[in-house]
């Protein structure tokens, strides 16, 4: 009889700030959430403005906005770092 | 996170009609009470964020346009915040609206804040728990301070370094960390941020030229890269970055440039990458009666959820001064 290992549906995600200051935790995310959708979460979770555009980092990987949990082969607890993208004038 | 009861939404609106409307983060003014009330040793410091009550102050009884809200705890009140506290988040909204041709330069335009009862048909797709670490006070004796002071020193070895780096960097614009400790006297329930050293920090992939520096991802890694393997426990204090002179002004000594002051672009990069409420900025430049070889600075940080300028005082072996603005 051959096992058969199913993946989970939902994920639960540690989002924390470049500083790691500040930490959000996203739980029962779904696997077909993009990167996006995640980020914009994430960053009314941890108190930062929503208008600036930031960049989520996995293991040194900057992770595609489009892309989806599933599609970036990212399993529970793991743990994405934001980067705000912004210029001084 | 904190309780709202309300749902507050910043509107964008061109001869009355409205453009664009988004949430309105109330995030600055959290974080203003937190750190107030752990300075004052009326909120613990224990990384959670209380749940807040926020009253609105309504502009008249019939509509739900707010003139500034009320933040309390425990029938507590804590902090006052007008309107204006709201307008760098609503000036991004408008510059977001320029970008996608929605406005043209010289349009004119104005933003409300309004408050509403939660959509209960709306929230978050997962749960959502939120903390940050507690505040990283280190106790120590400021004397003089009074109740619920915040002081700002700088070693002034870090203002030469900075000049430095300034002169060097010529007319490209150049930017570095900010790193030190933050005190806290207990018993005068006072703190002071001490900043003792600035780290480097490379541009992002935007670059930098004589009008911007773009921070990225490999900004901002590794200077907290940097600032942690300095293992003396100096925390990221805030950041720093130069406006610089035109070319000819290195070759004109009477020249009455000036350049030292805080944009609407720097009070993004400090919101979006310094948002505790202890963090600051310097900004050097040329300053109107020196020539631009000698940078001048002033220093920028929060105050009441708003970014403002800061007096500081430079600490150096013969003796401390207080910067208002230029360091001559």
């Amino acid at each position: 009889m051959q096992a058969v290992e199913t993946v989970p549906q939902f994920v639960n995600l540690r989002f924390t700030d470049w500083e790691k200051t500040r930490q959000a935790d996203l739980e029962g995310v779904d696997r077909g959430t993009t990167v996006a959708e995640l980020v914009s979460e994430a960053v009314r979770a941890l108190g930062l403005p929503l208008t600036s555009f930031y960049q989520a980092l996995f293991k040194d990987r900057q992770l595609p906005q489009a892309q989806t949990v599933e599609e970036l082969g990212i399993h529970t607890d793991d743990e994405i770092e934001l980067y705000p993208e912004v210029s001084a004038g | 996170m904190a309780g709202e009861g309300f749902d507050f939404t910043l509107e964008v609106r061109r001869g009355g009609a409205l453009l664009e409307c988004a949430p309105a983060s109330l995030s600055v003014c959290f974080e203003d009470v937190l750190f107030q009330g752990v300075l004052e040793g009326r909120l613990p410091n224990d990384g959670r964020m209380p749940e807040f009550s926020v009253a609105p102050r309504w502009k008249d009884s019939a509509s739900s346009t707010v003139t500034g809200l009320d933040v309390s705890y425990e029938d507590t009140p804590l902090g006052s915040y007008e309107r204006e506290v709201f307008a760098p988040q609503a000036r991004a909204l408008i510059t977001e609206l320029v970008r996608k041709k929605r406005l043209e330069q010289g349009d004119s335009v104005d933003w409300t804040l309004v408050a509403q009862p939660p959509d209960s048909g709306t929230g978050p797709r997962f749960a959502v728990r939120a903390r940050r670490t507690p505040y990283p006070f280190r106790e120590k004796p400021l004397p003089g301070a009074l109740p619920g002071s915040f002081a700002i020193e700088i070693d002034a070895g870090v203002i030469e370094r900075v000049r430095k780096q300034v002169v060097a960097s010529g007319a490209i614009e150049c930017a570095g960390l900010l790193v030190g400790h933050l005190h806290r006297d207990p018993e005068r329930k006072a703190g002071a941020l001490e900043i003792t050293d600035a780290i480097d920090v490379a541009a992002g992939d935007g670059g930098a030229s004589g009008a911007h520096f773009a921070f990225g991802v490999d900004s901002f890694r590794s200077a907290r890269r940097a600032a942690e393997a300095r293992g003396d426990g100096a925390i990221p204090a805030g950041w720093l970055h130069s406006h610089p002179s035109c070319a000819d002004c290195t070759r004109n000594p009477v020249c009455q440039a000036h350049t030292v002051f805080f944009s609407s672009d720097d009070v993004v990069v400090h919101a979006s990458g310094f948002p505790s409420a202890y963090m600051v900025a310097l900004v050097a430049g040329k300053v109107r009666d020196l020539p631009a070889t000698i940078p001048g600075f002033r220093l920028y940080g929060w105050t009441g959820a708003r970014v403002v300028e800061r007096s500081y005082r430079v600490n150096s072996p013969a003796s401390a001064r207080v910067g208002s603005s230029f360091i001559r």
